[in-house]
């Protein structure tokens, strides 16, 4: 008797923790948790789908910062929904100068610092950088480079901006004009600004061949050794830039750097969207890398 | 008595007593600085109960004498001052190390007490216990009954990756998967079959190499015709689609005849056509339907839709069902040069790897698209 009062009571602990403390608990799990919740069983389906779960998971004070108005944002639906919708569909920030999303796996905050926004050598000068309106970008204008001789370009964006506990990478993300020149090879680097001298930084930097993907390079060649883009499927290619951990959020800003300093050749034929930063674990859609088509 | 007796028994005397009235209805003596630590008991005496033994407190139900011994052991460390976080941290982390059962019993319990810290930590303790597990391992450790039924398992899944009408499509794709699979298993035994699709691939591929704004006509008034086709067979209307998808990919098979380099390079993205085909056919099927009555409702009815879905919400999601399929009308031209690109793009750089017998091909099919 006793031992079968005790299976019951096994049977129905948790099922009998109310709405709220269901709740707390799914709130602390993560966006993937939450959501397999809801086939557990059926006094969970609902539970699982609370606005009281998923505002946990939606970062209010970045959409107050949006350039449309938070509650056009939200129009009535469900903090899953807008949960899910910042996943799929990134929003402009900051006067549109930056543009925020959610990674759907993990939840955690992705950001693309806009053209405008990044610090270009020589971007100010219209001899060698152009600034125009691009269709396939989310910003009003992205950089297209002429000729330049002194490629250095630098995107930053404060830690305290960031998830917690995160490897996070940044990548370029950029296209090409008609015509390229001397994006073959360069390098790359992500350094913590307050940690890291540039001089330092520049001596890690790692190898990175932008230029695979034009059609003028599509051919196979031989095994290169630094990265190689990928596809988005936006429209646009990244290329990872290097990667960095971002523990509580305190060590003030980060930088990614691509540069090509030390060759001065000329180099022209690339444009430039932003720099985006997201968790090194996320799924970004459907990217078929380059080399796989050759 | 020695003096440091007589300061024992003054502060003895000094302290103050609650008394707690549980579930079961014991009660119990507690120390009134421990017992003020949950805002329940704290609010109890304030409103003057508990002071003595005909007048205990009256714990909630969910408060039974085990968790009210853990409870307070949590509280008597806690409400002491002078500890450091460190020291703080070190206790919750000893503290939450019990079996599931009893921490949810104790969140329960904390959570009518009110003591908003100790839910946090058995909380976030649960939460551990949640992550990265899989239904089936979360219902054996909580023992949970399985009592969805499937379709009520795979709609939730497939509503966490989109908007309620891309779910639709959703449903509608992986059915039509499902379908497919079985068509190939047939594909060995009835070659024909393939052949008779033979003449609507030809539509598809004039219309790959054709100019958007033609085809996107021809496309549409040759769904128009299979609409209503459709419409008498709702159950076969599936396997047109999958027709000409398996089309496609012998169409695929053919080039491959021609050129092998170039077959190779497109396998990679042959099924990338192919679902790109499919998308296609379901978009546009959208979009020619709208002028008929909404006829991939229809397909629905046979399926999985959830029971709970209230006439109300099916309506809103049928209206943005068609707005998006007007909207994908309207991006129609854009989505074609897209899609034109990234075939043209493919085709030139195998000139570079082939002789010059697949030059010549390859010019030829240029000079069809132009």
């Amino acid at each position: 008797m006793d031992r079968e009062s005790k299976v019951e009571k096994s049977e129905s602990v948790f099922g009998r923790l109310s709405g709220d403390s269901i709740s707390e608990i799914l709130s602390r799990t993560s966006p993937l948790d939450a959501s397999r919740f809801a086939i557990i069983s059926k006094g969970f389906k609902s539970v699982s789908g609370l606005d009281t779960v998923w505002e946990k998971f939606v970062p209010m004070e970045i959409l107050s910062r949006s350039v449309v108005s938070p509650p056009l944002l939200y129009h009535g639906g469900t903090k899953k929904e807008l949960f899910f919708s910042l996943c799929n569909s990134p929003i402009l920030i900051d006067g549109a100068k930056l543009s925020f999303f959610l990674d759907k796996k993990s939840g955690k905050k992705c950001f693309t610092v806009g053209a405008r926004e990044l610090i270009i050598s020589w971007g100010d000068n219209p001899d060698y950088w152009i600034w125009t309106s691009h269709p396939d970008s989310r910003f009003s204008e992205v950089a297209q480079l002429k000729i330049v001789c002194w490629l250095d370009i630098r995107g930053k964006i404060k830690t305290d901006m960031l998830s917690q506990k995160t490897n996070y990478k940044a990548y370029l993300i950029y296209k090409f004009a008609t015509a390229i020149y001397g994006l073959e090879s360069m390098y790359s680097v992500v350094r913590l600004v307050n940690h890291e001298a540039d001089s330092e930084a520049e001596e890690r930097a790692t190898l990175v061949h932008p230029h695979r993907g034009h059609p003028m390079y599509r051919h196979p060649m031989p095994r290169q050794p630094g990265r190689l883009p990928v596809r988005r499927d936006d429209g646009w290619m990244e290329i990872e830039m290097g990667d960095f951990y971002n523990e509580l959020g305190d060590d003030g800003e980060v930088e990614a750097r691509l540069m090509e300093i030390w060759r001065l050749h000329g180099k022209a034929g690339l444009i430039v969207e932003g720099i985006e930063f997201r968790p090194s674990t996320s799924l970004n859609r459907r990217n078929d890398a380059i080399r796989r088509t050759t | 008595m020695t003096e440091a007796d007589s300061e024992i028994i003054k502060s003895e005397m000094l302290k103050a007593y609650v008394w707690l009235q549980t579930s079961d209805d014991s009660i119990q003596q507690v120390e009134q600085e421990v017992a003020m630590f949950c805002p329940f008991i704290c609010q109890e005496i304030h409103s003057g109960m508990g002071s003595s033994k005909n007048y205990p407190i009256s714990l909630p139900s969910r408060v039974n004498p085990p968790m009210l011994s853990l409870i307070l052991d949590y509280c008597r460390f806690h409400q002491v001052p002078g500890r450091s976080n460190k020291e703080r941290k070190s206790f919750d982390e000893k503290f939450v190390r019990m079996d599931t059962k009893r921490l949810c019993e104790l969140t329960s319990a904390a959570d009518s007490l009110q003591l908003k810290p100790l839910v946090d930590l058995t909380s976030r303790a649960l939460a551990r216990v949640i992550e990265g597990k899989t239904p089936e391992e979360i219902r054996e450790i909580f023992h949970l009954p399985d009592d969805l039924t499937e379709e009520e398992k795979l709609e939730p899944i497939k509503n966490t990756m989109d908007d309620p009408r891309i779910r639709l499509l959703n449903r509608l794709y992986a059915r039509k998967r499902k379908e497919l699979k079985e068509r190939e298993r047939l594909q060995d035994a009835e070659i024909e079959e393939e052949r008779s699709d033979e003449r609507s691939v030809d539509d598809l591929l004039s219309f790959i190499n054709g100019s958007g704004e033609d085809s996107k006509g021809t496309r549409n008034s040759k769904n128009k015709k299979k609409n209503r086709k459709r419409k008498d067979q709702h159950k076969t209307a599936p396997s047109n689609c999958i027709s000409t998808s398996n089309g496609s990919s012998s169409r695929n098979a053919d080039m491959d005849n021609k050129e092998s380099y170039e077959h190779n390079s497109l396998s990679g993205n042959s099924t990338v056509h192919r679902n790109l085909l499919t998308n296609l056919r379901y978009t546009t099927k959208l979009q020619g339907v709208e002028n008929d009555r909404f006829s991939p409702e229809d397909e629905f009815d046979d399926c999985d839709l959830e029971d709970d879905i209230d006439p109300a919400l099916k309506e809103k999601i049928d209206r943005e069902v068609e707005d998006f399929a007007r909207r994908l009308n309207s991006d129609w031209p854009e989505r074609m040069q897209e899609i034109l690109s990234l075939g043209q793009e493919r085709r030139p750089l195998q000139s570079t790897i082939n002789g010059n017998g697949s030059l010549r091909k390859l010019t030829s099919l240029d000079q069809r698209q132009k």
